[in-house]
C-alpha cells in the first residue's frame, strides 16, 4: 500500500513525458479560445488560400516539417490511419498539414505529400510563404521548435483543433494518434463537451476559493473561541 | 497562543495568499512566459546563436566554472525587437542564469536543459549574472546581451 503514491507519481510522470515528447510544450492557457491570424498558405497544387477560407467546419492543424526524419512521418501516417478507421464524412472537417520550418517551400511539401500519400480530398498539405506570418501563426498556437541542425528540429508532437469559426478549441499530444484522440478533438471542436470537460477548468479556481474560505473560517473560529 | 504569535501567523498567511495570487496573476493575467525545465530535451555541449526566423533567435548557453559559452564567451549581440529562445545547461556544477530587466531567470543544471523566451524591445546592455553560488570564481561569472 505504501508504494501506491510512488507508483501514481511515476505513472503521471511517464504519462506527462509521453504526452509532450521533445521540445517546449505549449501554454494552453494562452491559446485555447484564441483565434489564430488569418495567414496565407500555398498548398501542394500551388493554390493560395487563407485560414478563414476553411471556416464552416472543424480544422485539424498539424504542424510538421517535411525534412523530419522521424516524428512528423509517424504523426502524419497515424492521423491518416486513424481517420480512415473512423470513416467520417470528409465534408465535415479539414486536415491542414503545414510546415513550421521557414526554409521549406512548395517542393518540400509536395515531396512530403507524395511520399506519404496524403491525398484525401479534405487534407491540405501547405506552407506559409511569408516568414513573419508563419511565426505569427506558430505564436498563436504556441508551437516552439528547437533548432538542432539543418536536418533535425525538435518540436512538440501535437494536433490543434479549430472550431468552425477558426477558434482554437483543443490540443491532442502524442506521436501515434489514435481514432479516439481524433474523435475527441473533433467532438470538442464541434462544441460537444462531456460533463468532465465542462467542469475540469473550474477545479483549480473552485479549489483556490475553497482553500481561502477554509483559512478564513479557521481564523474566525479561533478568534471567536478566544 | 500569544496574541503577537497569532498576528505573525495571520501576517504570514496573508503574505502567502498574496504571493499565490500574484503567481496566478502573472501566469494567467499577464500571460508571462514562465521559465521551463525541459526534462526530455536534447543535451548540447557548445553554445551558439542561431537565427531561426525573421528576428527570431535561439541561444544555446553552456555555463561552466566560471563563464557562459554562448558561441562567444560571456557576450552576445542581438538586434532590437529580437524574440529569443534561451536554452541553458551546465558543463560542470549548478549555475544560475539571470538576465537583468527580463524574466529570464534560470538554473543551469548538468544533464538537463532549462528554457525561457524573451523579446528585447529596448536597445541597451542587459547584464547576465550567475545567481547560484558555484565556487571560488562565482563572483566573476557575468556577461552581457547587447541589443542594438
Amino acid at each position: 500500500m505504501r508504494a501506491l503514491p510512488l507508483a501514481g507519481y511515476l505513472l503521471s510522470f511517464a504519462l506527462g513525458c509521453s504526452a509532450f515528447g521533445q521540445g517546449v510544450p505549449p501554454n494552453l492557457a494562452k491559446t485555447l479560445g484564441a483565434t489564430p491570424p488569418d495567414v496565407k498558405f500555398i498548398d501542394t497544387q500551388g493554390r493560395a488560400f487563407k485560414l478563414s477560407d476553411l471556416k464552416g467546419k472543424p480544422v485539424i492543424l498539424s504542424p510538421i516539417y517535411a525534412g523530419c526524419p522521424s516524428a512528423c512521418i509517424v504523426i502524419s501516417r497515424s492521423v491518416k490511419k486513424a481517420l480512415s478507421e473512423l470513416n467520417l464524412d470528409p465534408e465535415t472537417y479539414t486536415v491542414l498539414t503545414f510546415s513550421f520550418d521557414p526554409k521549406e517551400d512548395l517542393a518540400d511539401m509536395k515531396g512530403f505529400q507524395q511520399k506519404h500519400q496524403l491525398n484525401a480530398s479534405n487534407w491540405r498539405v501547405a506552407y506559409v510563404p511569408d516568414d513573419d506570418a508563419l511565426f505569427q501563426l506558430l505564436d498563436a498556437i504556441d508551437f516552439r521548435f528547437t533548432y538542432v541542425s539543418e536536418i533535425v528540429k525538435d518540436h512538440p508532437n501535437l494536433l490543434v483543433f479549430l472550431d468552425s469559426e477558426g477558434v482554437i478549441r483543443h490540443y491532442e499530444f502524442g506521436l501515434e494518434f489514435t481514432p479516439a484522440q481524433l474523435q475527441r478533438g473533433l467532438r470538442i471542436a464541434r462544441g460537444q463537451y462531456t460533463l468532465w470537460e465542462r467542469v475540469s477548468d473550474w477545479i483549480f479556481p473552485v479549489g483556490a476559493v475553497g482553500m481561502l474560505a477554509t483559512g478564513a473560517w479557521l481564523m474566525l473560529g479561533a478568534r471567536r473561541k478566544r | 497562543m500569544d496574541r503577537f504569535e497569532k498576528r505573525a501567523m495571520a501576517l504570514a498567511l496573508s503574505l502567502v495568499m498574496m504571493f499565490f495570487g500574484l503567481v496566478v496573476y502573472a501566469a494567467k493575467g499577464l500571460q508571462a512566459d514562465l521559465p521551463t525545465c525541459l526534462p526530455n530535451a536534447r543535451l548540447f555541449e557548445r553554445g551558439r546563436v542561431v537565427e531561426i526566423g525573421p528576428n527570431r533567435y535561439q541561444v544555446d548557453v553552456v555555463a561552466y566554472m566560471w563563464g557562459f559559452d554562448m558561441g562567444t564567451v560571456n557576450q552576445i549581440k542581438l538586434p532590437r525587437g529580437a524574440v529569443v529562445d534561451f536554452y541553458i545547461t551546465s558543463r560542470d556544477v549548478m549555475h544560475g542564469y539571470h538576465i537583468d530587466k527580463t524574466l529570464v531567470n534560470l538554473m543551469a543544471i548538468p544533464g538537463a536543459v532549462t528554457y525561457s523566451r524573451v523579446k528585447f524591445d529596448r536597445a541597451g546592455e542587459y547584464q547576465i549574472i550567475c545567481h547560484e553560488y558555484c565556487g571560488l570564481g562565482h563572483q566573476n561569472m557575468a556577461g552581457q546581451v547587447i541589443v542594438e
